[in-house]
């Protein structure tokens, strides 16, 4: 989503100034709202969903039954099934593994480039120039063009998802750490650690990674929320995991095809990945109140897919 | 400020230099040979060696490289290998749509999104802030091809109201080209203009509490007048910014949701080349669309230099 929100987001931090309320003030304030709960519950009811569903299922995800094809919801079959006689309960729920999997995935791979390259960036001035407008230039192409750019070389298949979506939001990261590296570098305690000779990867390891990590944490909520998105959007596009796999996008797909005759089809999948991004926006928006009250109100990286 | 604006303008160029090798380093990422692959599994050696001289790929990188460049600066995109046409050409017959699309839905998210936001900080905490908030979390939690679906589902099969899919083209008339992008227009700005009157509240929020807007108040203006007479003027400009993003997201938006209407435009001309392995396309509207990107970029921060005077001084 939208690099310039989170280069609004990196200016705003760095006004955040420390504060020093204990800890366990922010976790109150975070589960005074609401809303941030009804978040963590959503995102939790998702993550055992994932976890449970071979038990949650008496069906096979992939396991055709042509007679049963586009059968309409009942007893046997709580959301239908598709065209080839699947059922869409089980393939709903196992796509929300594929969405975990793939959400996590997304978060650990960009932090890691962003925190990498940001770091880099961030600290050696010389560096700098380089890598930013490699950055920028990686953000010039939407997303999702990027995404799908990417899958056309790599071909069809999870692992090819999960890369192609992390090299999308490894700028994102990087851009919101170079902007906390760039203050955190200034500070007196980097500058005496640098005095007392400390070797650069000690100190960037031990005192400017740390102080770095919390808008980075707020944009993985909604990093996460983006490739789960990404994820049904390219799958949805039969440009993303392979059309047997259970996945979202790929039910959906399916179902727009039938959308005449079977809605649940779309209907439920659909309102799967709803609650799923909803639940994570609102976790992030807590979050974000939690870690850095500065950037209340100011969205996140949700919506670019 | 001359020097803002040149530097500004200048920026362009390392990014168009990223974005040219990020597009000629897309070819090399298929794992093995690019003119085996292009050609399928049922292409004879002969089919392969003619393809990769025709591609240029029998060359050095770096000789590859500077060629691609070289043909960039022509405006040379190269030629379809399965439309058997220039990329170019390809890509501006099938723009019109795309950008039609993104047009319209551009619109829609700032007719609804600004004013939204506006009202919501005006009305701040209360029963309207708050629902116009919820339903912008809504929003934001919903992709917008999903949108298009439940759109064709209610509006399309239940209610008939509608055409299911199909695009008609301006020639044939423009009520029934805007009937035919109504729905997949409705889809992109509706979920878009969720962003947009977040932004625009919050930034609402952070100018009515500054100190000439408390000055304002205490001589006596209207409440109407400083909140659309002097809060709005310097409120509206971070929504600008999000503009410049907006486009970014709805032209990607807008690829997804021509494959849920059958809207022949660039997103279904890239994805038909990503089945076919048509690599000079999905090069060529992989650039167009950043190339378009980073130049209403530019345009929107150029614009801010004619609006603030704040950055006209610095």
């Amino acid at each position: 989503m939208s690099h310039g929100v989170a280069g609004a987001l990196s200016d705003r931090v760095l006004i955040a100034a420390p504060t020093e309320t204990p800890k366990w003030l922010g976790v109150r304030v975070f589960l005074r709202r609401k809303t941030a709960v009804l978040g963590v519950v959503l995102v939790v009811l998702n993550i055992l969903v994932a976890l449970a569903a071979p038990a949650l299922s008496r069906w096979d995800p992939q396991a055709l039954d042509v007679k049963a094809r586009l059968t309409a919801p009942n007893a046997a079959h709580w959301f239908g099934t598709d065209d080839v006689g699947r059922d869409a309960w089980s393939r709903v729920i196992y796509g929300a593994r594929l969405s975990m999997l793939v959400g996590a995935s997304v978060v650990l791979l960009s932090f890691v480039g962003g925190l990498f390259f940001g770091l880099l960036g961030g600290y050696y001035r010389a560096l700098d120039n380089v890598l930013m407008r490699v950055m920028d230039g990686l953000m010039a192409f939407p997303g999702i063009i990027l995404a799908i750019a990417m899958m056309a070389a790599l071909g069809p298949s999870v692992m090819n998802v999960i890369f192609a979506l992390g090299v999308v939001y490894v700028p994102r990261v990087a851009r919101i750490v170079r902007g906390s590296v760039l203050v955190i570098r200034e500070t007196p305690y980097v500058e005496a650690a640098r005095a007392l000779g400390i070797p650069d990867a000690r100190i960037l390891a031990l005192h400017v990674l740390p102080n770095c990590l919390s808008p980075v944490i707020v944009q993985g909520t909604f990093i996460f929320a983006a490739a789960v998105l990404g994820e049904a959007a390219l799958s949805f596009l039969g440009v993303g995991v392979p059309p047997q796999i259970p996945s979202w996008g790929n039910v959906l797909s399916e179902g727009r095809l039938y959308i005449q005759q079977a809605a649940w089809l779309t209907l439920f999948p659909g309102a799967a990945i709803m609650l799923s991004i909803l639940g994570l926006n609102l976790f992030g928006d807590g979050l974000r109140d939690l870690l850095d009250p500065k950037l209340r109100g100011v969205q996140g990286a949700a919506r670019e897919t | 400020m001359h020097v803002y604006l040149i530097r500004r303008v200048l920026a362009v160029i390392p990014v168009m230099v990223v974005v040219a090798t990020v597009a000629f380093v897309l070819i090399h990422l298929a794992p093995g040979d690019p003119a085996s692959v292009i050609a399928g599994p049922y292409a004879t050696q002969d089919d392969i060696g003619k393809l990769r001289h025709q591609l240029g790929l029998d060359e050095a990188l770096p000789v590859q490289l500077v060629k691609w460049y070289g043909r960039l600066l022509r405006g040379d995109l190269g030629q379809s290998i399965f439309l058997r046409r220039p990329v170019l050409e390809a890509i501006l017959d099938r723009a019109e749509p795309t950008l039609l699309l993104t047009g319209w839905a551009t619109l829609i998210a700032v007719l609804i999104g600004v004013p939204a936001g506006v009202i919501s900080a005006r009305y701040h905490n209360t029963a309207l802030d708050q629902s116009f908030m919820g339903l912008a979390l809504l929003g934001l939690s919903i992709p917008n091809f999903l949108l298009g679906l439940i759109f064709i589902l209610v509006f399309g099969v239940w209610l008939r109201w509608l055409p299911v899919a199909g695009y008609v083209p301006l020639e044939s008339g423009l009520w029934l080209n805007v009937r035919s992008l109504l729905m997949p227009a409705v889809s992109l700005g509706l979920v878009q203009s969720a962003l947009i009157a977040r932004i625009t509240r919050s930034s609402m929020l952070d100018v009515l509490r500054e100190q000439y807007i408390l000055a304002s108040r205490s001589k006596g203006l209207s409440e109407r007048a400083v909140v659309y007479k002097h809060a709005l003027k310097n409120a509206i400009i971070p929504t600008l910014t999000v503009i410049g993003i907006t486009f970014a997201i709805l032209i990607g938006g807008a690829v997804v949701i021509e494959t849920v209407f059958n809207i022949p435009g660039l997103g279904r001309l890239i994805i038909s080349a990503v089945l076919r392995r048509d690599y000079p396309v999905i090069q060529g509207v992989v650039l167009f669309i950043a190339v378009a990107y980073t130049l209403v970029n530019l345009a929107v921060d150029l614009a801010y230099l004619a609006i603030d005077p704040r950055i006209r001084y610095r």
